[in-house]
């Protein structure tokens, strides 16, 4: 059954994280992360390598502390209830590693099954087959991406209601990643689970996403439905003067230094989002660029503020357009763009 | 990269939201015929699938195109195109959207819609001269 993307917008989350902070001796993994994961929505966790997208996998699932934080999962701790949330997870490590590589690949799913009360043999077999895995190849003898095939086959097999996806094409040739991509969809229009897809190339995934959210060096940049993007992040194009215009709202704050400009969306994505107090006062994302007399800015906010902000200005717009997911995740991840995250 | 299923085809890097592109796509289907009035549409499993794209989108899609008027669903059969659909009116609409894409495309240019219209005009193909008005008495000549 499909999740009813009407669903009323108090319908708790799958996935909950408030503050959650991470550190290792050296670095500090998450500072302060927030965000929250509607059940039913695949949100794209984005981030350049090293962001802590893996890290955040391993603290839903209990492989990894923290040093402080909620984290629900399905209304459980994974602290408390490691059991149960593992049980309900379909964990896509980013390693390639299996403890047994002498197992044969029949008996490796085999071997995942015992650990999963809700296996399905038959749909295991489905996807054994769509993805073609060599049944009786060991898995020290499997390439990169029939490991990663391995991996996704017991990942779905048992129809978990959540889906934590490290980087899930990695290792894939591009007929396979299409193939995953495809078989992803498919599996999410009949199980409706929840997706939590990690990924640093978006734009391969970005026609799965519902949410978005960016994460960079253990901040979130942003943490939006990929809907209400569209309509408050905007590219301009317009006429380059002598004197560069003041950038609404002043330019952006380093990260992390600054007033939150924009909270997080709390609510589904399906809701109409009233539009925030700073949708009306357009801010600066991020300069693009400045060639050939055209300058190019990332504006958040309404059209119509935005419009209205221009018109004041004096500028001499030559385009507004709205920006692809990806897009608006390379906005995001751009050196200045202002923090959301709001580190405390 | 273009994605395609019989012949919708969307494109997430267009600007256009897929849901929209989807709408899109199934009216031009309709109108053109290509879709006629009491054909199924792609079940959502199939098309998501097959555009890569989330269920939820093609959801969307299907209860906005359900909200015009242009498909029907029925419970537990699947999404028809609804059968008292004006292709039509239809057409206007998918006439009605190129219309407003050619002129966003036109101010990004920097004509002005006269300028645009003019050559618009001028692009037509030309009008074959009018055929000579039958005689209506050459058949009862003899």
């Amino acid at each position: 059954m499909l999740p009813d993307p009407t669903r009323p917008p108090d319908t708790p989350p799958a996935l909950h994280l408030e503050d959650v902070v991470k550190r290792y001796p050296s670095v500090v993994a998450l500072s302060g992360v927030s965000f929250e994961v509607p059940p039913g929505s695949v949100t794209l966790l984005a981030g350049p390598n090293g962001a802590g997208k893996t890290t955040l996998l391993r603290i839903l699932l209990d492989l990894a502390s923290r040093q402080s934080g909620r984290v629900q999962v399905f209304d459980l701790d994974p602290v408390d209830a490691q059991v149960p949330v593992r049980a309900a997870t379909g964990f896509l490590p980013e390693e390639l590693d299996f403890p047994f590589p002498m197992l044969r690949v029949r008996e490796v799913l085999d071997f995942q099954s015992r650990f999963r009360p809700t296996w399905d043999p038959e749909y295991a077999e489905t996807l054994a087959t769509e993805l073609e895995l060599p049944r009786n190849q060991r898995w020290r003898e499997l390439s990169k991406g029939q490991r990663r095939r391995v991996q996704i086959t017991a990942a779905l097999a048992h129809r978990p209601p959540l889906l934590l996806l490290d980087e899930p094409t990695d290792g894939l040739d591009p007929v396979g990643r299409e193939r995953v991509l495809s078989l992803l969809a498919t599996h999410l229009a009949e199980t409706g689970a929840t997706a939590l897809y990690c990924t640093h190339v978006v734009a391969e995934a970005q026609g799965l996403a519902d949410r978005l959210v960016v994460l960079k060096r253990g901040q979130v940049r942003v943490a939006e439905s990929v809907d209400t993007l569209r309509r408050t992040l905007f590219r301009i194009e317009f006429r380059g003067g002598e004197a560069p215009p003041t950038p609404p709202g002043g330019d952006p704050t380093p990260a992390g230094t600054g007033p939150s400009p924009a909270a997080t969306d709390p609510t589904p994505s399906a809701a109409e989002p009233t539009l925030q107090r700073t949708d009306r006062t357009p801010s600066l994302i991020r300069r693009e660029g400045s060639q050939m007399g055209s300058e190019r800015w990332v504006l958040r906010g309404s059209e119509e503020a935005i419009r209205g902000w221009a018109t004041d200005t004096g500028l001499d717009l030559l385009s507004l357009d709205t920006l692809t997911p990806a897009e608006a995740v390379l906005a995001y991840l751009s050196p200045n763009a202002p923090a959301t995250g709001d580190p405390r | 990269m273009t994605l395609s299923y019989g012949p919708l085809r969307v494109n997430p890097s267009d600007p256009r939201p897929l849901y929209v592109q989807i709408v899109d796509e199934v009216r031009r289907a309709v109108s053109c015929g290509l879709l006629p009035p009491g054909d199924s549409l792609p079940s959502v499993r199939e098309l998501a699938g097959a555009l890569r794209i989330n269920p939820n989108t093609v959801l969307q899609a299907y209860r906005e195109l359900e909200r015009e008027g242009v498909v029907e669903v029925r419970r537990g059969q699947g999404t028809f195109v609804a059968p008292g659909v004006r292709s039509s009116e239809v057409s206007r609409e998918v006439a009605r959207e190129l219309a407003h894409r050619c002129l966003r495309e036109a101010a990004r240019a920097g004509l002005s819609p006269d300028a645009f219209m003019e050559a618009l005009h001028e692009a037509l193909p030309p009008t074959p001269d009018p055929a000579p008005a039958p005689n209506p008495d050459s058949d009862d000549a003899s």
